[in-house]
Formats: structure tokens, sequence, C-alpha cells
């Protein structure tokens, strides 16, 4: 068993073949070895590490991703996400942004495209007005400067 | 005279007897209180929005995730990776969201590598398909034409082979 440490000071105790879906705590026991210390995770809350938990735990036997992928090869980029992944996604924002978080910083690749493939179906076919709108997110253009992306840009909307 | 300190209409309010002349004054200006404060509270309301989205988690999202979740958006064709009309729209789109995301756009090179322009894109067009790019990084680039293609822009410089 892995014994991890969350922001707000809960321990979990986690089956190893569970936890190793993390890149990042995979390494981190084949560098350190056994040992009856937790792991603190200072950027994951204990609401958060349930739900990434879930994950793991569903893919339990699953093979993990090989980690010699070039990150600049581009794989798999359709919008479809699995049934079960998508039931899984179906949280507020606030959640699925902290699954996204979290699923960077525990380098869980497949868990970190869901969640950025949900994020990107929110905002297909929208508008830049309507994504702020969505995910509350300020203009901080001025109209000037608005005014020259739009002209930059004017041709590359030329059908 | 403000609405608090003018004389008690409630009488009116939940009844449908008619004002008499020297109550009109004063359902007037209550009314005109009422639309004043009211516009007072859709200013308040313009603030919450302002500081809710101060806590809105998608600023929490560092540059790297965001372009990772554009990349999404990559429209393809035919199993190819290039943008159209349509594709190009959508990532000018993004870029227009705010500051961070037009930074976003131009350091994610993968969002810019296909390219298809139709025959009555002229030499002029050559400029800004030059700068679009110039945002791909070292990554390989692909240019459609009306039909035809070219799988790195710097071939696009060289003159075609006379047959």
């Amino acid at each position: 068993m892995v014994l991890l440490l969350t922001s707000d000071n809960e321990m979990f105790s986690v089956a190893e073949d569970v936890i190793k879906r993390s890149a990042y705590i995979k390494n981190m026991l084949e560098d350190v070895g056994e040992s009856d210390l937790p792991i603190p995770l200072p950027n994951v809350e204990s609401n958060v590490l349930v739900k990434i938990l879930e994950y793991c735990e569903h893919y339990r036997g699953e093979p993990l991703p090989a980690s010699d992928v070039d990150p600049a090869e581009i794989g798999d980029r359709s919008l479809d996400i699995a049934d079960w992944d998508q039931k899984y996604m179906a949280v507020d924002q606030e959640m699925l942004f902290e699954i996204i978080l979290a699923a960077n910083y525990l380098d869980i690749k497949s868990l970190l495209d869901v969640g950025c493939k949900t994020v990107a179906k929110m905002m297909k076919g929208k508008s830049s007005e309507e994504i702020r709108t969505l995910f509350n997110i300020a203009n901080d253009f001025t109209p000037e400067e608005e005014a020259q992306i739009r002209k930059e840009n004017a041709w590359a909307e030329c059908r | 005279m403000s609405g608090h300190e003018s004389p008690n209409i409630y009488h009116l309010l939940d009844s449908n007897v008619p004002p008499k002349p020297l109550e009109i004054p004063i359902v007037e200006s209550r009314i005109l209180d009422l639309v004043h404060r009211i516009s007072e509270l859709r200013k308040l309301e313009g603030e919450l929005e302002r500081h809710r989205a101060i806590l809105s988690p998608v600023r929490r999202i560092p540059r790297e995730v965001l372009g990772h979740i554009f990349t999404f958006l990559q429209p393809f064709e035919y199993g190819e990776k290039v943008r159209t009309a349509e594709g190009r729209k959508e990532l000018v789109g993004l870029s227009l969201v705010c500051k961070l995301w037009h930074d976003t756009t131009l350091y994610t090179h993968e969002l810019w590598t296909g390219l298809k322009i139709k025959p009555r894109h002229t030499i002029e067009t050559l400029q800004p398909v030059e700068a679009w790019f110039s945002h791909t990084g070292s990554l390989r680039r692909r240019l459609q034409y009306d039909g035809w293609h070219l799988d790195d822009f710097d071939a696009f410089y060289r003159p075609p082979p006379l047959i």
C-alpha cells in the first residue's frame, strides 16, 4: 500500500497498482523504493483525490500508457469520450478543472486527456463571448487590441 | 421627496383603486426611486460577476494545459489535420477570448501546422500564410491548395518542376 497525504492533511492508503496510473507517483516509488512515509500531495485536496482514485480504481488492471511516447507526437484528437468517462466527468466546473489540474500534477495522461476533451466539447462551436460567459473570463483586451487581432486575421476567415 | 418619506400609498398597491390626483406624483416619485435602485443593483451585479471571475477555476489552468485543450478543437479532414476557413475562424475565436488565451494559441505550435487554402487565395495571401506557419515551431507543416499539398513550407518557395 502507498500512503498519500493531501494538501488538507488527509491521509489515504492506496493499492500500489491503483496509484501507479500516476506517472508521478510511479516514478517516485521507483526512485525512493519502499517507504512507510506518506507521499505529500500539496497540490491536491482530499475531495479531488477521492475523485482521482475513483478513476484509477476503475482502470485498475488496464495497461499503463507507454512512457516513451514523444510528447510532440500528435495522438488521438477526436472529441469522442467513453461512456464511463463521460459519466465520471459529469461534475461541476470547479471540480472539472480541479481534476484536470490534479491529473496534470500527478501525470495521469489518459485522465488529463479526458478532462481536456470535456472542456473542449463545452467550447466547441461557441463564440469568444460565449466562452467568456461559460468560464467567467474577463475580456482584458482594449477595443484597439481586439480590432488589431481581427484585422491581422481577417484573411484567415476568407473562404 | 424620497419614496421612503412619502405618505403611505400601500393601500393602492393591493387594490385596483385609482390614485387620487395628489397621490400620482408620490407614486411617480416612488417609481423613479425604484428604477434608480434597480440600476444601482445592476451595477453591483456586474461587480459581483467581476469578483466571481477572479475565483474562476479556469484561471488556475496552466498555459500548456490550456493549449492541450485547444488541440482537441483541431479540425480533421479525411484524416488530415488542416484548417479550412471554418477551422481558422475557430482558432481566431479562441485567441480573442482574452490575452492569456491569445498567447496560448500562439505558443501551441500544433494548432498552426495544417492549412488549406483555395485557388481564389492569391499571391497576396502568401504573406499571412507565412506568418501563420511561423507559429509552428519545429513541427512539420502541411499546406493544401486546391487538391495538391506541400508537406513542408520551405518547399512552398521552390518553383514547381517544369514538365
